[in-house]
C-alpha cells in the first residue's frame, strides 16, 4: 500500500515538474497582465508619468459614458449572434458531411474549413470589396438576378452594418465548429445507428435522438470557445468598418485600444477591460447553464 | 524498473536543456597569452576602440521606394559611431507603438510622427529648440513653417523630414474626353458644375477615403479656405475662432452638398468607403478625381496605367487652401541616448540622404535639395495654397474629425450637430490650456 502511495506521489511530483514551464509561461503572459490590468483600472496613467490612484473613478466614468455602453452592447450583440450562428451552421454542416465517406468527405471538409484558415484581416478586406455598393459581388449579383431593389450600402446602413460583419464572422468560425462536432460524431458507435434504423428511424431522427445528445459536451465546448473568441474580435471589425460609421459597429476592444493608445488614458481602458471581463464571464456561465444536460457514456 | 529509468533519463534530458540555455561560453585557455616572468618591453598603449552605441530608429518607411534606401544610407554614414536599428513604421498603429514604447521605459531613440499631432506627446518629447539654436546651419535647412508645424507651446518638438499635403489627382484622358479644362483654382460653384458634367457621363466625379485618417480632409480644407477668405485664419490657428460660426457653417454646408449630390464615390456608400476601394475604382476608370497624399501621388499615378495629373483642391471659400504639413521625427524624453539621437537626426535630414528621397519622386523637407521630377514638380506647385498650421486639435477632437464627423454630418444630426460638437471640443481644448 505504501509502495502504491509512493508511486502515485512520485507521479504527481513528476507531473508538476513537467507542467512548471507551461505554468510559468501562463503566469507571465496571462495571469500577471490580468492582475496588473485590474490594478491599473484604479489608477490614472498616461503611459509616461507616474500613475495616480483614483479609486473607482474610471469605472464610474465608463458607466456614465454613452459610447462605452454602446460599444458594450455592440460587443455582446456581435459575440452572441455570431456564436449562435456559427454553432448552428457548424452543426448543420457536420450533420451533412457526416455521411460522406472517402475522398468526397475530405474535399468537402477541406472546403468548408478553409475560411477558418484565412487571416482575419484579409477576410475583412475581402468582404469590404464584397459589400462595396458599386462594384461589390453582392450588389452586382442582386442586380443580375433582377433584385436591384434589394441592393444597399451594406456597411453604411444602420440596419445592416453590424449584421454584415456578423455574417462574415459566422462564415469564418463555422468551419472550426463543424470539424469539432464531426470529430466527436465519429466516436459514436455504429451499432446505435443500426439499432435505430431497425426501429424505423430516418437519418434526421437518428441525428436528433442519438447524435446531438451524445455530442452535447462538444457542442458546449465549441460554443464557449467560440463565444470567448468572438468577444475578443478586433481585427475583423476594424478592417471592415473601423467601428463606424460613427459608433454603429464600435465594440469594446476598439474602444479600449483607442482610449489607451490614441487618448493615452490607460486607466480608463483598463477599467473598460475589467467591466468587459465580468460581462464575458457572465455570458459564459449563462451559456454553460443553458446547455447543461446529462453526459452519456458509450 | 524500466519506468523509473525512463523517468530519470527524461528528467536528465530536460535539466541538460535548461542548463545549456543558461550557460556562458567557456573561455579557451589556449587563447590567453601565457604569463611570463621575464620583463618585456612595454609598447605604447593603443587607443581603446570606440564603443558603438545602439540607436533604435523608428523611421523606416517601406511604403516609399526611398525609405529603405534612406535608412541604409543613414546606417552606412553613421556606422563608425552607432549601431542603428532601423525599424519599419507601422502607420496604422503608430500611436499604439509609440505609447507602448515610451510606457515600457525602453523606447526607440527616434520616432517618426506627424509634427502637427505632436500636442498629444508634448509632455513626452524632447525640446529640440536648444539643439537647433546651437546649430544654425542645421536649422536653416528647414522652412520656418516646417519647424512651426512641430512647435507646441513655443517648443520645437519635431524635426520635419518630408513635406506632405493633400492633393487631387485626375484622370487626364477622362477630363479631356469630357471637354473639361482644369483651372488654376476653382470654387465650390465651378467645381459643382464640372462634377455635374462628369456625373452626367455616368462617372463619379470625386472620391475621398474615410480610412487612414483621410476622412477629415474635406472638412479641414474647407475650414482653411473659409477662414482664410474671411480673414479669420490667425484666430483659427490659435483655437480662438468659434467652430459654430459662419466659417464652419459655410465649410460644412459645402462639404455636405458634394455628398448630397452623389458626387462622391460610390454615391450612397461614400461615408464608409476605404482607400483601397477608391484606388481600385480610379484605376478602373470609374472616378475622375481622387484625393491623395502628396507623398503617395507618384506611386498612384505610376500604377494607374493612364495619364494622371494633379489638379487644385476645390475651395469652399473665396480663396483656396489645403491642409498639410510634414512627416517628422521626435525624441522621447526617456530615451537613453538623446544627444546621439540628435546627431542621427542631423544625418538623416542632411541633403545627402534627403536627396535620395527627392530622386525617387518625393518631397523632402530639406529646402537645399533640388526636385527634378516633373510630376513631383507639378505636385509641389499645388502646395502654393498650403496652410500650416491649422487649429490646435487635440486628440479627442482629431479622432472625432477623422472618424465621426462625416458620418454624423451625413447620417446623423447634420451641420448643426457637427458644429455643436466641434465647438464643445474647441472649448474643452481652451480649458485644457
Amino acid at each position: 500500500m505504501t509502495k502504491i502511495k509512493w508511486k502515485s506521489h512520485t507521479s504527481a511530483v513528476m507531473g508538476m515538474i513537467f507542467l512548471l514551464p507551461a505554468l510559468l509561461v501562463i503566469m507571465y503572459s496571462t495571469v500577471i497582465p490580468f492582475v496588473w490590468n485590474m490594478i491599473l483600472s484604479f489608477q490614472k496613467w498616461d503611459g509616461f508619468n507616474k500613475p495616480s490612484f483614483v479609486g473607482f473613478e474610471n469605472y464610474i466614468t465608463a458607466f456614465k459614458d454613452p459610447l462605452v455602453l454602446k460599444s458594450l452592447w455592440n460587443s455582446v450583440y456581435f459575440a452572441v449572434a455570431s456564436t449562435a450562428g456559427g454553432v448552428i451552421l457548424g452543426l448543420l454542416l457536420a450533420t451533412l458531411v457526416f455521411k460522406l465517406v472517402g475522398k468526397e468527405g475530405s474535399i468537402f471538409r477541406l472546403i468548408l474549413f478553409s475560411p477558418a484558415m484565412l487571416p482575419t484581416a484579409v477576410v475583412g478586406l475581402m468582404f469590404v470589396f464584397f459589400y462595396n455598393p458599386e462594384m461589390g459581388l453582392l450588389n452586382n449579383f442582386l442586380k443580375l438576378i433582377g433584385l436591384e431593389s434589394l441592393t444597399k450600402v451594406w456597411l453604411q446602413d444602420k440596419n445592416t452594418a453590424m449584421i454584415c460583419i456578423i455574417l462574415v464572422a459566422i462564415w469564418k468560425c463555422a468551419g472550426t465548429i463543424m470539424l469539432l462536432c464531426f470529430a466527436t460524431m465519429q466516436t459514436i458507435p455504429e451499432t446505435l445507428y443500426e439499432s435505430c434504423e431497425l426501429d424505423g428511424a430516418g437519418y434526421f431522427k437518428q441525428v436528433r435522438y442519438i447524435t446531438y445528445p451524445l455530442i452535447k459536451p462538444m457542442i458546449l465546448l465549441a460554443t464557449v470557445n467560440t463565444l470567448g473568441t468572438q468577444y475578443k474580435t478586433f481585427d475583423l471589425i476594424f478592417t471592415m468598418t473601423q467601428g463606424g460609421p460613427g459608433d454603429l459597429t464600435y465594440t469594446i476592444p476598439i474602444n479600449m485600444t483607442k482610449v489607451a493608445f490614441t487618448y493615452g488614458n490607460f486607466g480608463s481602458a483598463a477599467a473598460m477591460g475589467g467591466i468587459f471581463t465580468v460581462v464575458v464571464i457572465a455570458s459564459i456561465v449563462l451559456v454553460r447553464w443553458m446547455l447543461r444536460g446529462e453526459e452519456y457514456e458509450y | 524498473m524500466k519506468k523509473i529509468i525512463n523517468k530519470v533519463l527524461v528528467a536528465l534530458l530536460v535539466t541538460s536543456f535548461a542548463l545549456t540555455g543558461c550557460s556562458k561560453p567557456v573561455e579557451d585557455p589556449a587563447a590567453k597569452p601565457a604569463e611570463t616572468k621575464t620583463e618585456e618591453v612595454k609598447e605604447p598603449e593603443a587607443a581603446a576602440p570606440v564603443e558603438k552605441k545602439n540607436i533604435k530608429f523608428y523611421g523606416k518607411v517601406v511604403e516609399y521606394t526611398s525609405g529603405p534606401k534612406m535608412t541604409d544610407a543613414l546606417i552606412e554614414k553613421m556606422k563608425d559611431k552607432y549601431n542603428i536599428e532601423a525599424i519599419q513604421v507601422d502607420w496604422a498603429n503608430m500611436d499604439k507603438v509609440i505609447r507602448t514604447g515610451i510606457a515600457s521605459g525602453d523606447p526607440c531613440d527616434i520616432y517618426n510622427y506627424p509634427p502637427s499631432n505632436m500636442a498629444s506627446f508634448k509632455d513626452m518629447a524632447v525640446d529640440l529648440t536648444p539643439y537647433l539654436d546651437a546649430d544654425p546651419e542645421w536649422k536653416a535647412q528647414f522652412e520656418p513653417a516646417a519647424l512651426a508645424a512641430g512647435t507646441v507651446d513655443g517648443k520645437i518638438l519635431s524635426i520635419p523630414w518630408e513635406s506632405n499635403f493633400t492633393v487631387v489627382l485626375a484622370n487626364k484622358k477622362m477630363l479631356d474626353d469630357l471637354g473639361i479644362q482644369m483651372p488654376e483654382t476653382w470654387n465650390l460653384e465651378e467645381f459643382t458644375a464640372v462634377c455635374k458634367k462628369i456625373q452626367d457621363a455616368d462617372l463619379f466625379p470625386f472620391a475621398n477615403a474615410t480610412d487612414l485618417g483621410r476622412a477629415s480632409w474635406m472638412y479641414r480644407n474647407a475650414m482653411l479656405s473659409t477662414t482664410v477668405s474671411s480673414g479669420k485664419y490667425e484666430d483659427f490657428t490659435k483655437g480662438l475662432l468659434p467652430l459654430n460660426g459662419p466659417e464652419a457653417k459655410e465649410a460644412l454646408v459645402g462639404v455636405k452638398s458634394l455628398y448630397d449630390q452623389k458626387f462622391m464615390y460610390p454615391g450612397e456608400g461614400a461615408v464608409t468607403v476605404k482607400n483601397d476601394e477608391i484606388k481600385a475604382a480610379f484605376y478602373q476608370g470609374k472616378i475622375a478625381m481622387m484625393a491623395e497624399i502628396a507623398a503617395g501621388a507618384k506611386v498612384t499615378a505610376k500604377d494607374a496605367g493612364f495619364e494622371v495629373v494633379p489638379v487644385p483642391w476645390p475651395s469652399m471659400g473665396k480663396e483656396g487652401a489645403i491642409n498639410g504639413g510634414y512627416n517628422g521625427f521626435f525624441i522621447p524624453q526617456n530615451s537613453k541616448n538623446i544627444e546621439d539621437a540628435v546627431e542621427v537626426l542631423k544625418a538623416f535630414t542632411s541633403p545627402e540622404i534627403q536627396a535620395l528621397h527627392a530622386t525617387d519622386g518625393y518631397i523632402p523637407a530639406n529646402k537645399n535639395v533640388e526636385i527634378t521630377d516633373e510630376f513631383v514638380k507639378g505636385i509641389v506647385a499645388q502646395a502654393a495654397t498650403l496652410r500650416s498650421p491649422e487649429d490646435p486639435a487635440y486628440t479627442a477632437m482629431d479622432d472625432y474629425r477623422n472618424n465621426m464627423l462625416i458620418p454624423e454630418l451625413m447620417l446623423g444630426g447634420g451641420v448643426e450637430d457637427v458644429m455643436k460638437k466641434l465647438e464643445e471640443f474647441r472649448q474643452k481644448g481652451q480649458v485644457k490650456k
